[in-house]
């Protein structure tokens, strides 16, 4: 696992910012540098995440595997 | 006696390392192969730190496209390694069987080609925000509803109790092919709104935090400036309750002549 990841993942299961005035106290607390986890966070991005409801229009009919002809990026 | 492939689907929470459980981990890292569709790169990275065969589900979207073709891709692709006979996990944002319809369809599929298929729960959006926004569902009741669903079809809801309206930052999009809406469709659910509730009633914009180092969005705005606000795909809209509940004399009269 990346070390950055890994840094992330033990804060996660380690502590709550909301035990935490601020990020740094929190940072702290696990000694891991403010300028580290910045860097990292930074270089974070949405990605797509939708769903939809079924409905009774034929975009939803259920459980139709399609591929092979679609594309694909 | 079931085939040699086997499909289970995970909960992979929400927050980064806090919310995954020991069961899904264990699926995660002792499958054959796992499909991720995390809601964000850095938990996708996550995600594949813990198997040397996952794959991301991130390219079968594509905007233009109706995200049941993507859908559908997706359960193809997923069960072909399936009935290869291959142990096959599959690990979704928040909670697999919560808002996400190819889990569920994934499992069903499975089941009745007879593998062996089922999941496990994970920590969810609505999970958290209950927490972050101290509310107790229980306590005046709590409707949800997926935005869209929620405008195009004639819902009767109760505006003495929460509403909570998921995906509003594709309010309105019939298509599915859309990433986003603009304020003008968000401005039609407004005006579906405004019938029940007043145009001042304090809503909620509300989003999870998905990473340790990051605070909830929690927004408090008059539901008439709902439409200009900035919103993404991970934005839920939250009613709280406008009217006092109506006691229903009937039925408690009713239960006392029991």
């Amino acid at each position: 696992m990346p070390n950055t990841i890994k840094l992330l993942e033990s804060i996660g299961q380690n502590a709550s910012l909301k035990e935490f005035d601020t990020l740094g106290q929190l940072l702290a607390q696990q000694n891991i540098s403010e300028a580290e986890i910045k860097a990292l966070v930074n270089s974070n991005t949405p990605l797509v995440c939708a769903w939809e409801p079924e409905d009774d229009d034929e975009n939803t009919n259920p459980s139709q595997e399609i591929r092979s002809d679609t594309v694909i990026n | 006696m079931s085939k040699k492939g086997s499909l289970i689907n995970v909960g992979i929470g929400m927050t980064l390392g806090a919310h995954m459980t020991p069961i899904s981990r264990n699926y995660i890292e002792n499958a054959d192969v796992v499909f991720v569709a995390a809601s964000d790169s850095l938990i996708e990275q996550w995600v594949m730190s813990m198997n040397k065969d996952v794959r991301s589900l991130q390219g079968y979207y594509q905007e233009g496209m109706s995200r049941m073709i993507t859908y559908r891709n997706v359960i193809h692709d997923i069960m072909l390694e399936v009935r290869a006979g291959k142990k096959v996990c599959g690990a979704f944002y928040g909670h697999p069987g919560v808002f996400s319809w190819a889990p569920h369809e994934l499992i069903k599929i499975a089941q009745a080609e007879g593998y062996k298929a089922h999941m496990e729960p994970g920590v969810s959006a609505e999970d958290c925000l209950y927490v972050d926004l101290a509310l107790d569902p229980g306590k005046v009741g709590c409707a949800h509803f997926e935005a869209t669903q929620f405008m195009t079809n004639k819902r009767i809801y109760d505006s003495s109790a929460y509403l909570i309206l998921w995906q509003i930052g594709i309010a309105g999009d019939k298509t599915l092919t859309l990433f986003s809406t603009d304020a003008k469709h968000r401005q039609v659910l407004v005006d579906l709104l405004l019938q029940k509730y007043p145009k001042d009633h304090s809503v909620i914009l509300y989003e999870c935090a998905v990473l340790p180092t990051q605070s909830p969005r929690i927004d408090r705005i008059a539901l008439k400036d709902l439409a200009k606000q900035q919103v993404s795909l991970k934005t839920t809209l939250v009613l709280p309750p406008f009217e006092k509940r109506k006691t229903n004399e009937e039925i408690i009269k009713q239960l006392e002549m029991l």
